[in-house]
């Protein structure tokens, strides 16, 4: 008699669990009628000047570099806000590779419950369970070529182009950043808030607009000095994979601007 | 009541999952067809792939078998998977150091056999792939093995009706991306299981050692176990065990994937299932014959700071001692494994290439 009391009280607690469970997804979606639209763009720049594949820029040591190639990975994608609980985001599975060749990657559209947001927080590489997690599709296919494959995992940013003041052949630049391996964990998350009286408000049926800019010269000239001349490529997980990306981290900011329709 | 509360549970859970399959779209990637159930022998511990997000299914299977024996894999047609993992050789590369890639060049390290690699966290001699389902990519992308792109691959694949039915079977829908062809050899690659070898029916019960292989398994027991451990005959370790390097290959192993300089000259523990069939021997296939490694291990072994310590004095092996764990390492051939029908290559590849 005793078991079967058992028995009532885990079905009925897993039931309600259950129940609960699919009420709150079903919220979440009643919710998303309530829902704003809100567009990231990221820019491309080198200190002020847009980047443009093949324009020859310097960077802050007055080293000339060109660049014919600069991707990244973007992920987890959430809005936050002074109030708990209060916040938004995209399913921590979905990742965006910013390529600077295909300007359609340069946007990113979620639809964000209503609400007044301080920032904006997301993801810069890839979490380690989906360097972990076998044969990924979307954003992390293998075949965006953004995969090591002889030592497994992402390469969570490539800026490759060339530069006089390079050794290597052909003097190429070539910084691959990837590594998921504790103490070289190249992904971190970046946090951008809004300016205070500048809010993000987001209202059902309302589109919104922020604007990153991504600053390569803090790749060359972040927490460490990565000169070309010293260090022109990257191209193993390493501490200075993780050097490079702790530079890298610091390539985001906000524009001033929250444009909103 | 309790009919309600089952009522109440299963509805819910109803609910649930009818709100999960709305969702996740991306399990219309994942299989249909008939399943597979993987059967782990009897003392294996469990599998460290469990075919999550990829249920072992018949057609998925035949698929993941098409592709392994497929030369479109490659970038001129001759180095499908099997052009180095040679069923005979239990899918190694039968007598070759190393293996023959695009344009006359050779792999970089030696092939080993292919069987219960569903139990290796991480492949390769070094480790460096950490997923059963990348695997693919390495061979595949290697300029000196099959020099393709999956781009190129996948376009080839588009062009071929056999495969637009073999997909279909699979997924349900002929769609051809890279992540249905990884799944899919991950399959095939992970139902390779080796385990009813003599020395598996005796374990079983099913059959004895005989007066050389008893005394040549208490040997392996005492001096070899510790790193070839039963039942997979590898604790997955990596380990130096006193090879020099070669100079031409420059190969330190696993340090290369972690940098450290402790992991130097460390390589994976191989498997010694199969190994009648699998020779040359270790990492660049530098030992011709059983004999000659066990030759290393009792008189080659050179000293370094990341030697194994289970080494430091070699392993002292008398002649006796050779001849009877050669024959204790006969008992390790798997006949059924090397012959199996489910294995080979398909009958119309010829067709698909
Ligand atoms: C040119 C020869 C060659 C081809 C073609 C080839 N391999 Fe291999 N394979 C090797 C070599 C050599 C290794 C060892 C690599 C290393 O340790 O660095 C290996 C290792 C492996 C391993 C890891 C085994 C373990 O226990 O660590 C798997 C699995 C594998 N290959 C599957 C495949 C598949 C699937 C294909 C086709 C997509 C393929 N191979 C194509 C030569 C080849
Ligand atoms: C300290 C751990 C260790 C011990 C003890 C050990 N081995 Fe090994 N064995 C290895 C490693 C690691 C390799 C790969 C070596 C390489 O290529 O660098 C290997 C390779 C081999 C190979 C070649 C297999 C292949 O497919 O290439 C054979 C055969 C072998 N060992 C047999 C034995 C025997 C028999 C004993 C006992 C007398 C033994 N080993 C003891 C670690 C060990």
């Amino acid at each position: 008699m005793k078991t079967f009391r058992h028995h009532h009280i885990i079905l009925l607690s897993m039931g309600v669990l259950l129940l609960f469970g699919s009420f709150t997804h079903k919220n979440l979606r009643l919710d998303a009628r309530n829902n704003g639209e809100l567009k990231i763009h990221f820019s491309a720049y080198s200190n002020q000047s847009p980047l443009i594949i093949g324009k020859t820029y310097s960077n802050s040591f007055q080293e000339k570099f060109t660049i014919d190639r600069f991707r990244f990975y973007v992920g987890g994608i959430r809005l936050f806000s002074g109030d708990a609980g209060a916040e938004s985001g995209i399913s921590a599975d979905d990742y965006f590779l910013f390529d600077l060749a295909d300007s359609a990657s340069e946007e990113i559209t979620i639809s964000s419950k209503a609400g007044t947001y301080n920032g904006i927080e997301f993801l810069f590489g890839v979490d380690s369970i989906h360097n972990t997690g076998g044969a990924q599709a979307g954003a992390l296919d293998p075949r965006r070529g953004m995969f090591w494959t002889w030592n497994s995992g992402y390469v969570i940013l490539k800026l490759e182009g060339t530069s006089p003041l390079s050794n290597l052949p052909g003097h190429a630049i070539e910084y691959h950043v990837g590594g998921y391996r504790r103490p070289n964990n190249v992904s971190q998350i970046v946090s951008l808030a809004f300016q205070k009286g500048k809010e993000l408000k987001i209202e059902s049926g309302m589109k919104n607009q922020v604007n990153v800019h991504v600053n390569v010269d803090k790749l060359f000239n972040g927490l460490t000095s990565i000169h070309i001349n010293a260090t022109p490529s990257c191209n193993t997980p390493g501490p200075l994979a993780k050097m490079i990306a702790d530079n890298c981290k610091q390539m985001f900011s906000l524009d001033r601007s929250i444009e909103t329709r | 009541m309790k009919i309600l509360l089952v009522i109440l549970f299963i509805s819910s859970a109803w609910l649930q999952f009818s709100f999960l399959t709305k969702t996740k779209k991306e399990d219309r990637a994942s299989l249909i067809g008939t399943p597979i159930r993987f059967v782990v022998p009897k003392g294996f511990p469990q599998p460290v792939y469990q075919f999550k997000n990829n249920t072992l299914t018949k057609e998925g299977f035949e698929l993941g078998r098409f592709l392994f024996y497929d030369g479109k894999l490659s970038r001129d047609g001759n180095f499908p998977c099997a052009s180095c993992h040679q069923q005979f050789a239990a899918f190694a590369t039968f007598e070759h150091r190393l293996s023959h890639g695009y344009n006359n060049q050779f792999s970089y390290r030696n092939a080993p056999g292919l069987f219960n690699v569903a139990w290796e966290k991480e492949l390769h001699w070094d480790g460096g792939i950490n997923h059963i389902e990348i695997q693919p990519l390495a061979p595949i992308t290697n300029p000196h093995e099959m020099a393709e792109d999956l781009d190129d691959i996948i376009r080839k694949l588009k062009k071929d009706s056999t495969y637009h039915k073999l997909f279909k079977a699979a997924y349900g829908d002929p769609g051809i991306n890279s992540q249905r062809i990884l799944r899919a050899l991950a399959q095939f690659t992970a139902s390779l299981v080796s385990a009813n070898s003599k020395y598996d029916r005796v374990m079983r019960g099913e059959d004895s050692f005989s007066s050389y292989e008893q005394p040549g398994y208490q040997i392996f027991q005492q001096k070899c176990s510790s790193c070839h451990r039963e039942p997979l005959f590898t604790d997955l370790s990596y380990r130096n065990t006193g090879i020099s390097v070669d100079s031409a290959l420059l190969d330190y192993g696993r340090m290369r994937i972690t940098g450290n300089k402790t992991d130097s000259l460390k390589f994976k523990v191989p498997s010694l299932r199969n190994v009648f069939l699998t020779g040359p021997y270790g990492h660049d296939g530098r030992f011709p014959t059983i004999s000659s490694m066990l030759d290393h291990y009792n008189s080659g072994v050179i000293n370094s700071l990341t030697l194994d310590p289970l080494l430091k004095h070699g392993i002292p092996l008398s002649n006796d001692d050779k001849f009877y764990l050669i024959a204790f390492l006969g008992t390790l051939t798997d006949t059924s494994f090397v012959n199996d029908k489910r294995f080979s290559a398909p009958e119309s590849v010829g067709e698909v290439k």
